[in-house]
């Protein structure tokens, strides 16, 4: 066909298309039930119960490993964050007579059995006069870490301190949740550093 | 029969004739699909270069502008929102307008709105080759462009919402409803994802998730929604037929709805195994609504359907439109799944419904259209053209389809077995498949020429008849 | 239908539905996801990128790498085995083992009782022991136990051979690994019954498929791997090859494989990403992959030059985005273990090993 000739335009250009009366039929839901069921049985198989974890059905990944018990957890924390401490009571934690910075290894106030005292020390410090294991140091430099260090952090290098066995320390764990209890419990004097003899009434 | 009585007597006495809604038509329908056919040669253009550089990697080097990782999304992105939602907008105010019998409101405001439509594309796709690209398939334009797309296209929806409700003609039929189901669905997916992926930006896999989803709606709702209004228009036009079987298309029409948005996600990795394997479900289950409704027209042409594609250019591509929908969507339900991940095959399923599905129907609309927004006539005025349009955009759609889906296929192969090199058994063995390709966007943008020449003609044939000189 | 309205409540609705499954539901799910700490460990996975390296994500994204290369990991199989790391507390061991090593006879019998391929060898009691009246009925146990046991697998059919590996021997030099490549039934059955006889033993796991077998990561890609990228680009097709592992992957299992000429294998490989940014073609002479030449000046800059392979060419530097760009290719790794997808794990040293001291002064 080469140039078109204007054609007369049909009778019904004008009109619109019309929709037969009446209509419908059943056929595409029954096709739709059936295609439904199997992408049910599809999903089913393949779709790991809509679970987030599950990337393919079959191969299951087996529950975590148990983990390692908290004290464990909480020690190898605690030996990492100990460098917060040990600028003053060395990473020997032997402290140092001259500096006037007590020991920790071996210390009565660190092994003694419940940790309330040396939680206080952390969170707020001490300072005046301290006998440790028989000799007294007194320094005020120490610094409080109540806002510095949050209740894991100083639950894991308590129960560092505490169980280091190099150091001749086996005193047990302490739990984020005792901290906490003596955080809020302390937190009227809050700011103030202890004091051997104000620690006296503390277990 | 009693089907006569909607046919063309006006509804009531002050409904507007055909011809007077056409000539409120005119203004807006013809620019926005003459820009659509211009992005369509352009982005095809685009496409075509990026598609040399995947064999040829010299070709262009060197310059940022035009590296293959901004052509491609410059091409799609061009293609997707310059060409086809703009020609969708274009059959969506003239089915509005011609099945409600009533002259479309403001059209000097639509055409204002689709000249800012065509800012935003233009600024979205240069934004793109400068390198500010999201990096979300379909949804690359930056913010700059996104935000004024958005904003043209709520003028333009909302006046045609407005033209919709002031029909005269209050029975809505087929074609109307999915334009409706178009104008509404788009705005709200294209928020929802620019606003999850350009605003709130959830974390992780989830982007890619909307991502997809925005795709799949895009391509499976809105686009092909637009391709069946144009075919429940023209098929029963064209064959001088009632529609058969109104029920099925109903039931066709919201199966679709329902159904439609839920696939696409079923190659997405990196996610947990029930969103691939629910995507992969609806996959197969689209094909009920899609089978439903070319049952519909099927039954609405049966038996005259050869009589019609000799004598209607229009009617051509249009079955070719039918054909390339339903083998897509068997192809993405069969073929879908992981054994093709991460192939061209499934890349090629953009183009195929973004310019075979879509294209190939908004193409044969517009050559209805638009000789009748100009010079009156039911043809564009050369028929040698119109073929030409016709057959290079067949073998366009054809060459890019087979050539992506043969280079996935080898792909395939490389995927799933690691003795084979990367580099010699895929690379350099789908480098063939790839020149199809590229031979295929070329003769889609000649098919683009040749519409957009057929074009010219009628508006010069127009303004001939309307400034009366003899030509 | 008359009415506009309801054809826009539906359509409504029909969005909402997709969009609640495909986007909310999703969100639910993984939207929560952040870095965390790895099993077992106070390591926090994914870790933030360094500057350089969330710059060259950046730069990533503008060239449109994501357009041609994935970075998603795909597995086809997974699975596990058991491998033995401690005979025991000091409560289950005994001694008599050959070298003077103690010996878990209970841990012999469930040993027996997962592998029924092996030999179980009578365990004689050492005479310097005849008199210990708490460990010598131990091996009195042991022998009767062991015979119970032949008497079963006679009954169930099954045939140990005579010859060959023992359990014994097997228990002997730790870690061992007792099953390899079986479901995740077997492996825990096998840990359970490796526990209940006080060992210490763990679950192993084999991850295959093709992306693996590349080398292209240790295990699939999963949700938790994304969580710090923004945005996120998966990439949907492999024009090129997958790069989610990218950073740690074994010269040899490049698309160019290469041997490593040098020590630094950081370096190397910083260097070589280099050379494919600037010319891939120079490393891998069918890559299609454009080269990106405008990332690179021969004005030299106060940082290492680059040169480029077999050709004579003048040095040329890498401005400040292809030292971004690479930067970012080295983080990408896909070997981490997350809970979601265990990777194969190195055998732990045999002694637990005890918290390090602060260095003595």
């Amino acid at each position: 066909m080469s140039q078109n000739k204007s054609k007369p335009a049909p009778q019904n250009a004008d009109a619109e298309p019309t929709m037969a009366a009446g209509g419908g039929s059943a056929w595409p839901f029954v096709l739709l039930g059936v295609v439904l069921f199997g992408c049910f049985l599809h999903v089913e198989n393949s779709g790991g119960a809509f679970r987030a974890d599950v990337y393919q059905v079959g191969s299951k990944v087996p529950p975590p490993m148990p983990n390692e018990p908290e004290e464990v957890k909480l020690y190898k924390a605690g030996a990492q964050l100990y460098a917060a401490c040990a600028g003053c009571h060395q990473p020997s934690g032997m402290g140092s007579d001259a500096l006037n910075f007590p020991p920790l290894a071996g210390s009565e106030w660190v092994t003694r059995e419940k940790p309330d005292r040396l939680i206080r020390i952390m969170l707020d410090a001490i300072e005046g006069p301290i006998t440790v294991k028989g000799k007294t140091y007194d320094n005020a430099a120490m610094t409080p870490f109540r806002g510095a260090l949050n209740e894991n952090q100083i639950a894991a290098i308590a129960t560092f301190i505490r169980g280091n066995k190099d150091w001749g320390n086996s005193a047990g764990h302490v739990t984020p949740a005792q901290v906490k209890a003596i955080m809020e419990a302390t937190s009227k004097t809050a700011g103030t550093k202890w004091r051997a003899t104000s620690l006296d009434p503390v277990p | 029969m009693t089907t006569t009585q909607l046919s063309s007597q006006p509804a009531c006495a002050t409904a507007p004739s055909a011809a007077q809604v056409e000539a409120s038509c005119r203004l807006p329908v013809l620019f926005l699909a003459f820009s659509g056919a211009a992005w369509l040669c352009f982005g095809a253009v685009l496409a075509l270069l990026a598609s040399v550089q995947l064999y040829t990697p010299a070709f262009m080097e060197g310059c940022p502008w035009v590296t293959y990782g901004r052509l491609r999304p410059a091409a799609v992105n061009a293609l997707a929102y310059g060409f086809a939602l703009q020609t969708s907008f274009a059959l969506a105010l003239w089915l509005i307008a011609r099945l409600g019998r009533v002259e479309l409101s403001a059209p000097l405001g639509l055409t204002i709105a689709a000249k800012f439509w065509n800012v935003a594309v233009t600024v979205g796709v240069f934004g793109i080759l400068a390198g500010d690209a999201t990096g979300f398939d379909l949804l690359e334009f930056p913010l700059y462009a996104a935000l004024p797309l958005f904003a043209s296209y709520a003028c333009l929806a909302a006046w045609a919402l407005v033209t919709l409700h002031q029909r005269t003609e209050r029975e809505l039929y087929v074609s109307l409803w999915f334009v409706v189901a178009a104008l509404l669905w788009f705005p709200w997916i294209l928020s929802t994802a620019q606003g999850l992926l350009l605003g709130w930006r959830p974390t992780g896999v989830v982007q890619a998730i909307v991502a997809g989803w925005f795709g799949q709606n895009l391509l499976q709702l809105v686009l092909t929604g637009s391709a069946l209004a144009v075919l429940f228009y023209f098929v029963p036009k064209t064959v001088n037929r009632p529609l058969a079987n109104p029920g099925l298309a109903r039931a066709g029409f919201w199966l679709l709805l329902l159904i439609g948005g839920w696939g696409g996600l079923a190659q997405l990795a990196a996610v947990p195994a029930w969103i691939p394997a629910v995507s992969g479900a609806a996959n197969f289950l689209v094909i009920v609504p899609v089978l439903a409704l070319l049952t519909c027209l099927w039954q609405t042409a049966e038996g005259k359907i050869a009589e019609a594609w000799k004598e209607n250019a229009t009617f051509r591509f249009l079955l070719v439109a039918a054909i390339l929908l339903l083998g897509v969507t068997l192809r993405t339900a069969f073929l879908g799944g992981t054994s093709t991940q991460f192939t061209f095959f499934a890349a090629a399923r953009t183009d195929i419904v973004l310019l075979g599905v879509f294209g190939l129907a908004a193409l044969g609309a517009l050559h209805h259209i638009v000789p009748r927004l100009t010079t009156g006539d039911d043809e564009l005025p050369s028929a040698g053209l119109a073929d030409l349009a016709f057959w290079a955009a067949l073998l366009g759609v054809l060459g890019v389809g087979i050539g992506f889906s043969l280079a996935g296929f080898t792909q395939a192969g490389v995927n799933a077995n690691a003795t084979k090199d990367f580099l010699k058994d895929g690379t350099v063995v789908i480098a063939g498949n790839l020149k199809l390709v590229t031979a295929g966007y070329a003769a889609l943008t000649v098919a683009a020429l040749a519409f957009l020449a057929n074009f010219g003609l009628a508006v010069r044939r127009c303004c001939a008849n309307c400034c009366g000189g003899a030509r | 239908m008359r009415y506009g309205p309801i054809l826009g409540a539906g359509a409504m609705f029909s969005l909402a539905c997709s969009w609640a499954a495909l986007v909310m539901a999703p969100q639910l799910q993984l939207g929560s996801l952040a870095p965390a700490a790895l099993p077992n460990s106070t390591e926090i996975y994914p870790p933030a990128r360094p500057g350089l390296a969330a710059q060259g994500a950046e730069v990533y994204r503008s060239l449109g790498c994501a357009q041609c290369h994935t970075r998603a990991v795909r597995q086809t199989q997974a699975l596990y085995g058991v491998r033995l790391n401690e005979l025991g507390a000091p409560a289950n061991l005994v001694p008599g083992g050959a070298d003077g090593k103690p010996l878990n006879l209970d841990l012999l019998l469930a040993l027996a009782a997962v592998r029924h391929v092996l030999a179980i060898a009578p365990v004689p009691m050492p005479a310097a022991l005849a008199g210990d009246t708490n460990i010598a009925p131990k091996f009195g146990l042991f022998e009767t136990n062991r015979a119970i046991l032949l008497r079963n697998d006679l009954k169930s059919g099954i045939t140990r051979p005579t010859s060959g590996p023992t359990v014994n021997e097997l228990a002997a030099k730790l870690p061992a690994t007792i099953l390899e490549k079986v479901s995740v039934e077997e492996g825990e059955r096998g840990v359970k019954f490796l526990s209940e006889a006080g060992a210490k033993a763990e679950l192993t796991f084999y991850n295959f498929g093709p992306d693996l077998d590349r080398g292209w990561g240790a295990r699939r890609t999963v949700a938790q791997d994304y969580v710090n990228d923004s945005p996120v680009l998966l990439g949907s097709v492999r024009v090129g090859p997958d790069l989610a592992g990218i950073g740690t992957r074994a010269p040899e299992k490049f698309a160019a494989p290469w041997k490593f000429a040098g020590t630094n294998t950081a370096i190397e490989l910083e260097h070589r990403l280099l050379v494919h940014v600037y010319n891939p073609r120079l490393l891998a002479k069918d890559s299609t992959c454009p080269s990106a030449k405008y990332l690179f000046t021969t004005n030299k800059p106060a940082i290492r030059p680059i040169h480029a392979t077999d050709e004579p060419l003048p040095f040329v530097f890498p401005k400040h985005e292809a030292r971004a760009l690479v930067a970012y290719l080295l983080t990408l790794r896909a070997d981490v273990g997350v809970a979601d997808a265990p990777v194969p794990a190195a055998p732990k040293a045999a002694a637990a090993a005890a918290p390090k001291a602060p260095a003595k002064p």
